[in-house]
């Protein structure tokens, strides 16, 4: 085998070790991606799926104060789940209420929302006499809604 | 088959391998997740269908300013007094265990098993006219007061 040769064979393998190499990398954080993703995907519906609050008021006495436009809504955790009370929307009659018009208490001396723990929303909306609608969402899209009278 | 193809073959294979290992491993964890989370939400959903809150009575007396309520436990879920909320004319006003209660006639239990009846006495200065018991899973059930 000549010199011309063993360079060639040299050359020929350096380059497709280097193929392999880079193409092996491609894979592998393609991969790595992907993998994390299917674990987001899981954490994402199990979350979902744990999760569970209900509105517990009275539908035909819910407090409301037509001075203050003061409503006052009570929501369970009916879930399995610690939920987090930051990200709640709430949507009345299809609009939604701004986070500066409402504020939330935790009751029973609680410090995080577990399962049988309720919460008190104080919404400050003016709300005329008759049927309304209130949706509560949680930043995973958990949802209870309920129809009320005032 | 050359060295060269031997070298690219056994990276290309143990390339295989890896991305083989970490994705199997991902799924089965995302399937063993979603399946204890699948058997959490059917827990969830089988008490919430299967819990029955009966207010028997619902008398507020006025000479002592005390609200006498009881109910029974009709479902076929144990209900956990500590979590059984009771609002008064809209307004939550505490959990069973915050008055003073009694399971069939027993006061050392918190929680009322199938059909077992739970009276609670509520002071409270005014004459309410709703009250409402919501059990642990979020069901409600609705009474009108009798006054005395």
């Amino acid at each position: 085998m000549g010199f011309d040769t063993s360079a060639t064979k040299s050359i020929f393998f350096i380059a497709s070790v280097i193929v392999a190499v880079v193409l092996s990398g491609v894979f592998t954080g393609v991969t790595y991606k992907l993998s994390s993703d299917i674990d987001t995907r899981g954490s994402m519906l199990s979350s979902v799926l744990k999760s569970d609050i209900e509105i517990i008021n009275d539908p035909e006495n819910v407090p409301y104060n037509a001075t203050t436009n003061e409503l006052i809504i009570y929501v369970k955790n009916t879930g399995k789940n610690i939920l987090p009370t930051s990200d709640l929307t709430i949507i009345i009659d299809g609009f939604v209420v701004s986070q500066d018009n409402f504020s939330i208490e935790m009751l029973g001396g609680y410090t995080s929302w577990s399962p049988g723990v309720v919460i008190k929303i104080t919404i400050i909306e003016s709300l005329s006499a008759g049927d309304h609608k209130i949706k509560v969402v949680l930043n995973n899209g958990v949802y209870d809604e309920m129809y009320f009278r005032i | 088959m050359g060295f060269s193809e031997i070298a690219v073959a056994a990276v290309l294979f143990s390339t295989i391998l890896l991305i083989g290992i970490s994705l199997g491993s991902s799924y089965f964890n995302y399937v063993d997740e979603l399946n204890e989370a699948k058997r959490v939400n059917n827990e969830i959903l089988y008490s919430k269908i299967n819990t029955r809150v009966l207010i028997l009575n619902a008398t507020y007396y006025t000479s002592n300013s005390t609200l006498i309520l009881i109910f029974e436990n009709e479902g076929d879920i144990v209900l956990n007094l500590d979590l059984v909320n009771i609002l008064v004319d809209g307004i939550l006003i505490g959990n069973v265990t915050d008055f003073t209660y009694d399971v069939n006639g027993r006061n050392d239990t918190t929680y009322a098993f199938q059909q077992d009846i739970v009276k609670v006495q509520i002071p409270y200065g005014t004459t309410p006219s709703r009250v409402t018991v919501v059990a642990d899973s979020g069901v409600k059930a609705i009474a009108n007061v009798s006054v005395q």
